[in-house]
């Protein structure tokens, strides 16, 4: 165990993260990586500044931690530091994947799972290019703290992931499809939930045409609705992006009106999925934080340092992107909470709308925008034909006053590939949800 | 069998600020190592954090098995070693850091700031028994601090982003002081439908990723078949693979060790589509030369991937491309474009500027355009000098909506 240093706060985070990646481009093996990387971040605290140090070096650990406290100025207070005093010291031993640890298995049964799928895009004539690839990541962490914090946890996910451009329609169109699951075995069988999404693909590439841009009734799937959540409220909700401004912590005073009655945002660690997070990098246990309810602002997502400023507790979102970073405030499973109503009764009272069922990406500052790789025309309350949309875009402050509408089922979908980002610390793995959301007067171009 | 190891090393000395005082300091010193092993037209790679060891190499081999063509096989018997950045110790480094910090508190009381300063020294090594040496090596002043007005309710009102190969803070200052003035005039929105946007060609990645792909094009699946060799763009477009001094933080070599003429090669020239970006794959399957575009994890088969693109400057500076005319220096970030060239985006800051400065910031409004006439009949060139961004900025005509 390792000797923190006296009169200061200090952390040592391990990372074990074991990766496999196997990819065929238009018929050919180009990837058969497996690769494990194993790094540490340190970090030290008098009260004043931090000291971090990212290092490969796990046989030099302590001569690292020793090296950054002799660079911090010792604080016989430091217990009785507000950030020290709200660190948690939780004590645990969470391994979940430890009977179907995606390492114990060989890349040829990856590959194997792999090849079962390569069918649904091989066989296409229309499919003018194509990569499928199996992805996977099985990650295990160590957390220690001068408190006595001690964790040790895991995380993992496997994906197919098809990618292709259809050739058939006026333009060659990109499309893909995916599956994540935690484990190999679920991973198999999942033929015609992909073959459903390339079906949509297909169609949509061969009858999309332009759209006609202007202010719209947008419905927005469950994924298009969580990038919303996500990129509309999600960042404006963590709270290391407010400091310092009186005037915005005014504005966004907990219980402000912020969106329509209905809107209810939730952040949370601990769904299984792209946001599983069971403790965060500074050792918080995950807990669901609400950010709107019943359209007020409810919460904001904290690292210790964060709340301690504003005053309020730690949520279990300080994380890094990897053992190279620092945790900083981030989402982990971003959600809107379910209505009452169903997709028919959404659409019903359109008379001329846009659905955005799946989403390149999106992004958000005042201005929240989303890329839409499929959508289509609402027509007097019903689905319509395929439209190629650039963006949608809406100003922040105003459109979560503009949902008027929520179906019942809300889904947390998560990602196989990408992740958010946050200035330099990109991707970072996040998951996004919500149930069918109607919003009024979005722009879309 | 030729062994070759491709290595990155990563120095950087990174501070932390919030609400204008630098809070954190971060120490980095990060070895990747990927073990590459070529034998009768197959590789195996495996990679390693820190140095390689025996059982790296023993492991590289052993992935032969996995067998992944690769019939090109490796660059051999080249030699070449460029060390463009200076060295500053993190001592020089965190003592500007604080100097400039200090300076922006003082003059700027109404502004908080936030974010990070870094210095950041990279390299990248290519060697292999078959005597290929390629080492490069720059270093990197990284200025990325977020601005808020004391009154605003934004995340953050404006963005000061930068790298240069020093950490010169009066530069620093000089570009703060006229982003800041600026800032605080807020002007009405131009007369005028269409007015000129200074963008760098990032504006329009997708349009690039997907388009100018060889094996797409190749395969019938780029938006841009079928336009090879034919004027797409205006005559004054040129957008060329950069691997030069020019493009920093950029190797002059890709991860299959492809160099090219000059360290540029032009994918569209004056307007005409020449040729997509090609890895050794790639250029073997389709008949296409490799523009140095095989890049990919350390650990990993280096694969088709977007190189560095960057607008070939012309010989007029901003002023002589604007004669005169305002233009809109932007702050653009999430939009798109639609196969069909199709693009919209909005502007989350944007700039008045006219007669060689900022006049003033605008409301916020949204850009688009077809990408053919923002980089046909609408553009007007790509300034030799660098007046924003430490980026030569292109400069075209695009719709505002308001």
């Amino acid at each position: 165990m390792y000797q923190f240093p006296r009169d200061l706060y200090a952390d040592i985070r391990v990372e074990d993260v074991s990766k496999t990646e196997i990819s065929y481009e238009n018929g050919a093996l180009t990837q058969d990586r497996s690769s494990r990387e194993k790094g540490a971040f340190l970090r030290v605290w008098d009260g004043k500044r931090w000291y971090y140090s990212a290092t490969t070096d796990l046989e030099h650990l302590q001569e690292e931690l020793n090296s950054l406290a002799d660079l911090a100025s010792p604080n016989p207070d430091i217990l009785e530091d507000p950030v020290v005093k709200l660190f948690e010291v939780n004590r645990d031993d969470c391994i979940r994947y430890g009977e179907n640890d995606l390492r114990k298995r060989s890349n040829g049964e990856k590959k194997a799972v792999l090849q079962t799928y390569l069918p649904l895009v091989q066989q296409s004539v229309e499919m003018g290019s194509w990569q499928g690839s199996y992805l996977d990541t099985h990650t295990e962490k160590w957390f220690w703290s001068s408190l006595g914090a001690n964790l040790h946890f895991d995380y993992q996910r496997a994906s197919i992931v098809l990618r292709y451009t259809i050739t058939t329609g006026p333009v060659p169109q990109p499309g893909s499809a995916h599956t994540y699951q935690q484990d190999l075995e679920h991973l198999a069988g999942r033929q015609e939930e992909l073959a459903r999404d390339i079906q949509k693909d297909l169609e949509y590439a061969k009858s999309a045409v332009p759209v006609e841009p202007g202010l719209y009734t947008c419905v927005l799937s469950p994924m298009a609705a969580g990038i919303f959540a996500h990129e509309s409220f999600g960042h404006k909700s963590e709270a290391d992006l407010m400091l310092g401004s009186e005037t915005m912590l005014r504005e966004w005073a907990l219980g402000a009106k912020v969106g329509a009655d209905i809107l209810n945002i939730v952040d949370t660690g601990v769904p299984e999925g792209s946001g599983y997070v069971p403790y965060d990098d500074e050792g918080t246990r995950a807990r669901a934080t609400y950010l709107i309810k019943n359209g007020i602002l409810a919460g904001r997502l904290h690292s210790a340092a964060t709340a301690r400023t504003l005053g309020e507790g730690v949520t279990g979102n300080a994380r890094a992107m990897d053992f190279s970073y620092e945790p900083i405030v981030r989402m982990t499973s971003t959600y809107i909470g379910g209505g009452e109503q169903t997709l028919e009764e959404l659409l019903a009272p359109i008379e001329k709308g846009v659905f955005i069922e799946d989403v390149y990406h999106g992004s958000g500052m005042s201005t929240f925008t989303i890329a839409p790789s499929r959508a289509y025309m609402i027509r007097n309350g019903k689905l319509a034909e395929p439209v190629r949309v650039s963006v949608i875009t809406g100003n922040v402050m105003h459109t979560l006053h503009e949902i008027d509408g929520l179906t019942g089922d809300a889904k947390i979908c998560s990602m196989s590939t990408g992740g958010c980002g946050k200035m330099e610390q990109w991707p970072l793995r996040v998951a996004f949800g919500g149930p069918y959301v109607r919003v009024r007067n979005i722009n879309v171009q | 069998m030729i062994r070759e190891l491709y290595q990155t090393v990563l120095q950087e000395t990174s501070l932390n600020v919030t609400s204008g005082e630098i809070d954190a300091l971060r120490k980095k010193n990060i070895v990747k190592s990927g073990c590459r092993v070529y034998d009768r037209g197959l590789v195996g790679v495996a990679g390693t954090l820190g140095a390689p060891t025996e059982e790296t190499w023993a492991q590289a081999e052993a992935n032969l098995s996995r067998e992944i063509p690769c019939p090109w096989g490796p660059e051999t018997g080249k030699v070449r070693r460029e060390h463009y950045g200076k060295a500053l110790s993190p001592e020089a480094f965190i003592a500007r850091a604080e100097g400039l910090m200090e300076t922006l508190r003082r003059e700027f009381p109404r502004f908080v700031f936030s974010n990070k300063l870094s210095w950041t020294e990279e390299e990248v090594r290519l060697t292999n028994d078959g005597g290929l040496d390629y080492i490069w090596q720059d270093a990197a002043g990284v200025v990325s601090l977020l601005v808020r007005a004391e009154d605003s309710v934004s995340i953050f009102d404006t963005v000061l982003e930068s790298m240069e190969r020093d950490f010169d803070t009066e530069r620093i200052l000089t570009q703060l002081r006229e982003l800041l003035t600026a800032h605080e005039k807020l002007l009405p929105m131009p007369e005028g439908e269409k007015l000129p946007v200074l963008f760098t060609p990032g504006l329009f990645a997708r349009a690039w990723s997907e388009g100018l792909s060889a094996r797409k094009l190749a395969r019938k699946a780029s938006p841009l078949c079928g336009m090879e060799g034919k004027q797409i763009f205006s005559r004054d477009f040129t957008l060329r693979v950069d691997r030069s001094r020019d493009n920093l933080g950029t190797p002059f070599f890709d991860a299959e060790g492809t160099v090219l003429p000059g360290d540029v090669c032009p994918l569209i020239e004056n307007g005409v589509l020449v040729q997509g970006y090609a890895d050794k794959k790639c250029a073997g399957e389709y008949g296409v030369a490799s523009t140095s575009a095989g890049e990919g994890a350390y650990d990993g088969v280096p694969g088709l991937s977007m190189p560095p693109l960057l607008a070939k400057p012309s010989e007029r500076t901003l002023e002589e491309l604007l004669d005169g005319r305002p233009a809109l220096y932007v702050m653009a970030d999430g939009g798109d474009v639609t196969p069909d060239g199709s693009f919209a985006s909005p502007v989350q800051v944007a700039y008045l500027y006219q007669n060689g400065r900022l006049l003033g910031r605008l409301p916020e409004f949204s850009i688009r355009g077809s990408l053919f006439d923002i980089l046909g009949k609408d553009f007007l060139g790509c300034t030799r000098d660098k007046p924003f961004d430490g980026n030569h900025q292109c400069v075209a005509e695009m719709t505002l909506v308001r």
